[in-house]
């Protein structure tokens, strides 16, 4: 199965579109654009058609705190 | 550069096709990679290549006002394609497009097989074609999620 999914980020960051081929969960950190965020839900976007499922994430940016 | 077919079974640009017919349409693009800070696309420049993004991420910014344009509209990672809209009317490219992760691997198709596969053959042509159409519908579906925004 083929995961295309929407990453949108609360606070106004942009947001991604790729495709993965394990879904997305809850509380996972991904990348995008170099900022690390953390997904807070998923909901289906559109019904899955073939081998193809189509997500939207919602993310927030993970604060990465400094060590100095 | 081979890249595995599930690879590119795995791009929305392929969605439907047989092994036989993504094989046929690799060989007629080029492989390119990119790296970080690279642009792909100028904003206004002509051309009609159509990119498939097989690893990495880019950044889709517009163009104009530097303050306005700081932030990129959208992300693009692996299975997106960018490049349809000049790859079907032949205009100005809308956005600057470049690469943001360390390195970035793209399929580069020549628009001008878009046309001559609807003409030449049918069924690949229009396979393709509703798979533009269905990516750009779900680009747009993102950026209405978004507010607008990203």
């Amino acid at each position: 199965m083929i995961y295309k999914v929407s990453y949108v980020v609360l606070g106004g960051l942009p947001g991604i579109i790729r495709n993965q081929t394990k879904p997305p969960t809850v509380g996972e950190q991904i990348e995008i654009g170099g900022h690390l965020c953390e997904v807070v839900e998923i909901v289906e976007l559109l019904p899955p058609q073939g081998d193809y499922a189509y997500l939207h994430a919602t993310c927030r940016p993970v604060e990465v705190s400094s060590a100095e | 550069m081979d890249i595995p077919l599930e690879t590119l079974r795995s791009t929305d640009l392929f969605v439907g096709l047989s092994n036989d017919e993504i094989t046929k349409l690799v060989e007629r693009g080029e492989y390119r990679t990119y790296r970080a800070g690279e642009t792909i696309l100028h904003a206004g420049e002509t051309g009609r290549n159509l990119y498939v993004i097989l690893s990495g991420q880019v950044a889709v910014e517009c163009e104009g006002d530097e303050a306005l344009c700081q932030t990129p509209i959208v992300y693009l990672g692996a299975g997106q394609s960018f490049g349809e809209m000049a790859a079907l009317d032949a205009g100005p490219r809308s956005a600057n497009v470049r690469c943001v992760s360390h390195e970035a691997v793209l399929l580069i198709l020549p628009g001008v097989l878009l046309r001559r596969l609807c003409d030449e053959e049918g069924s690949i042509g229009c396979r393709l074609l509703y798979n533009i159409a269905r990516d750009l519908a779900f680009k747009l579906r993102h950026r209405n999620l978004t507010g607008g925004g990203g």
